[in-house]
């Protein structure tokens, strides 16, 4: 009996074994088929996902394509903000999509979310159908804007006539800080002249200095292309029109502007005819200072002469020609008859710059500085934007000048200024007051981002 | 002569049944010993060959498959930087020199496997020879399956003594003959392999086709890509 159970036992034992060997390798196997298909899955997916993500990026690359290229989406992102719609919540662009896209099972879909002026959300959902059903997708979005400015504010100096020059003779120094000069014909320097700018020197035809004098900048032009310039355009720069000033605005500005505490003739508003604005100044000799954010609007000539200090704080605009300091003496009927000296600018930006006040001294024609000009250490100081439709001509001023701000015109010219020039960028002032920005051709991206 | 040991074996032996395991007894040691037939000894054989081409082949099927595996993962790896760098150089671009189809499948006008352009970038580490115009150009070496980065700069003279650079395109009269500018190249690097063809095409919007192959696996990745400078 004791032989037989052991017997039996040996037997069973032997099968139970074998069985459960089996099991356990056939586990064993089965799961390492198991790991091994996930693991080929995976690797497969994981192309597959590439592939999707570079179908999406391609998706953003023809988003930003269209917002520089395509009428219709560029119309409607560079939409301008009105009163009416300051935040440009009007514009929309339709989702757009393509297929096939890259591949024939390929395709994506473009949405541009609208984030305010110039700024806009693109996503870019791709897909790729594959023959077995199965679908890979992958989102990825960005933010992108446009900057918006005037297309001269970079320039301290700027001149728009296709054939008049940025002319600067017998000056020592002429200093450009942080910004740039810029010609749509040629930049001259002569006569024994200095010029140091802090960024490029830039002109559409020549840069042309004398033997006698020194331009030191990063010059780009026809005739010179220093390395620090965009080859490809900078060298020569293309021609930049004159952004458009909007003389009525700054007419209705004065019509609206309150100048009653200095008037005595019962009118409160601050547009003055030229003998107005004269009677105005010798009513107040030595020293006018105009209302706190006002515009003053002359609708002829401004003649400031003979030891008139003149305080802008806001906007001077004449509808004809600025002259200041080309008269030593003045005569009038009214008492003292003779005034004589040298008189002396100032205009100062009202408020604060975030509140983007305009200022400056704006002439449909030509300003025009004399001898005469130079009162204390400066002759002119003014923060804010001096515009000519024409010509500004500045010479043989007596003292020193300082520009926080910049020059625009139609041509300029700096001669026998030995007291030196500083002009300080301030593209602020000079948007601000040309008004009616302009967005900036480059498209900028500021998130970028990848959903799955 | 046997020694039956039970009665139930006797009674089977009783009636002539053949047992598949005959047990003899060991007449000289007093102990039993048992053996297997022929036919246990094959079956036996033969399941063990059968379950071990089945575990071979299991194996084996995923050594195949984790090699395919790790074939993905270097193509996908070459393939990302390769476009990855070709992308932020080209979009940054001042010029493209290259001339480019616009379409893929212009038989007269085949899309070329190479692409020049201006650097757009600070030109690390060669800023100190002060050229204005300094050029990338990646192409496909077909018989190595490599992708080549050049950095180059443009000259009149030899290029062991070229110290003025000039645009790709500047050309000088000596002697009555018009004389180009030639490349020069500062580098050139393998930035990729694995690759099987390489494709540039479009207008305004390029179109790059990388096709990458390995151990018959495949990866073809397609993108776009906008200049921003051009």
């Amino acid at each position: 009996m004791v032989n037989l159970i052991l017997k039996k036992t040996k037997n069973g034992s032997v099968l139970i074994f074998a069985i459960l060997i089996l099991a356990v390798m056939l586990f064993l196997a089965s799961y390492f088929i198991s790991f091994s298909l996930t693991g080929s899955q995976m690797s497969s997916s994981q192309a597959n996902a590439t592939k999707t993500y570079y179908l999406a990026e391609a998706g953003i690359q023809e988003a930003i394509f269209k917002l520089k290229n395509d009428a219709s989406w560029k119309n409607a992102f560079e939409t301008k903000p009105t009163t009416e719609d300051p935040t440009c919540s009007s514009w929309s662009i339709s989702p757009y999509k393509r297929s096939p896209a890259l591949f024939e099972n390929g395709a994506y879909e473009i949405g541009v979310k609208n984030l305010g002026c110039a700024k806009a959300e693109i996503t870019s959902t791709s897909t790729i159908i594959f023959s077995s059903g199965r679908i890979a997708q992958r989102v990825v979005k960005i933010k992108v804007f446009k900057a918006m400015g005037n297309p001269i504010s970079d320039f301290s100096v700027f001149t728009g006539g296709s054939s008049e020059n940025i002319y600067i003779k017998s000056t020592d120094p002429l200093n450009i800080y942080n910004g740039s000069l810029f010609s749509n014909n040629n930049i001259n320097i002569k006569y024994s002249s200095r010029v140091n700018v802090d960024n490029k020197a830039l002109a559409h035809n020549q840069i042309n200095v004398s033997s006698n004098s020194e331009l030191e900048a990063t010059t780009c032009s026809a005739n010179i292309c220093d390395s620090g310039c965009a080859t490809s355009i900078e060298c020569p720069p293309a021609e930049i029109p004159m952004p458009p000033l909007d003389f009525n605005f700054y007419y209705q500005a004065a019509e609206n502007s309150d100048c009653s505490f200095l008037r005595i003739d019962g009118k409160t508003n601050c547009l003055f005819t030229p003998k107005e604005f004269e009677n105005l100044m010798w009513q107040n000799y030595p020293g006018l200072s105009l209302p706190e954010g006002a515009v003053a609007y002359i609708s002829g000539d401004i003649n400031i002469r003979a030891g008139q200090i003149l305080t802008v704080n806001g906007v001077l605009a004449a509808d004809r020609d600025a002259n200041i300091g080309e008269d030593y003496c003045w005569t009038s009927g009214e008492y003292p008859f003779l005034r004589c000296g040298s008189s002396q600018v100032i205009v100062n930006r009202p408020g604060l710059p975030a509140e983007n006040k305009p200022a400056g001294i704006l002439a449909q024609r030509k300003i025009n500085t004399g001898g005469w000009l130079g009162f204390g250490t400066k002759a002119l100081d003014i923060n804010g934007l001096i515009y000519a439709g024409d010509e500004i001509k500045i010479s043989s001023v007596g003292a020193f000048i300082e520009i926080h701000g910049g020059i625009a015109s139609r041509k300029f010219s700096l001669s026998s200024m030995w007291n030196g020039v500083d002009i300080y960028l301030d593209s602020d002032v000079i948007t601000d007051t040309f008004g009616n920005p302009e967005y900036s051709p480059i498209i900028t991206i500021d998130h970028w981002e990848e959903e799955y | 002569m046997p020694i039956y040991k039970s009665n139930a074996n006797l009674q089977i032996a009783n009636n002539s049944y053949v047992p598949f395991r005959i047990e003899r007894a060991a007449t000289r040691s007093g102990f039993s010993h048992t053996g297997f037939t022929l036919v246990e000894i094959l079956i036996t054989i033969t399941i063990f060959v059968l379950v071990s081409i089945a575990v071979f082949n299991l194996f084996s099927f995923g050594q195949k498959f984790y090699g395919q595996g790790s074939t993905q993962a270097e193509l996908l790896q070459n393939g990302r930087v390769i476009l990855e760098r070709m992308a932020r150089e080209i979009r940054q671009a001042q010029e493209i020199v290259t001339p480019l189809p616009q379409v893929v499948d212009n038989p007269d006008n085949p899309p070329p496997s190479e692409i020049e352009f201006q650097d757009g970038h600070k030109p690390f580490p060669y800023e100190y020879l002060g050229s204005d115009y300094y050029y990338i150009r990646y192409y496909l070496s077909t018989s190595t399956g490599e992708i080549y980065r050049q950095y180059r700069v443009y000259c009149f003279d030899p290029c062991s003594t070229c110290n003025t650079y000039f645009r790709w395109n500047d050309t000088r009269i000596e002697g009555g003959e018009t004389i180009y500018s030639h490349s020069c190249n500062l580098e050139e690097k393998i930035i990729g392999e694995y690759v099987g063809d390489l494709k540039f095409w479009g207008a305004g919007l390029i179109d790059i086709s990388l096709i990458l192959k390995n151990r018959g696996q495949e990866l073809n990745l397609q993108t776009k890509l906008f200049g921003r400078n051009f």
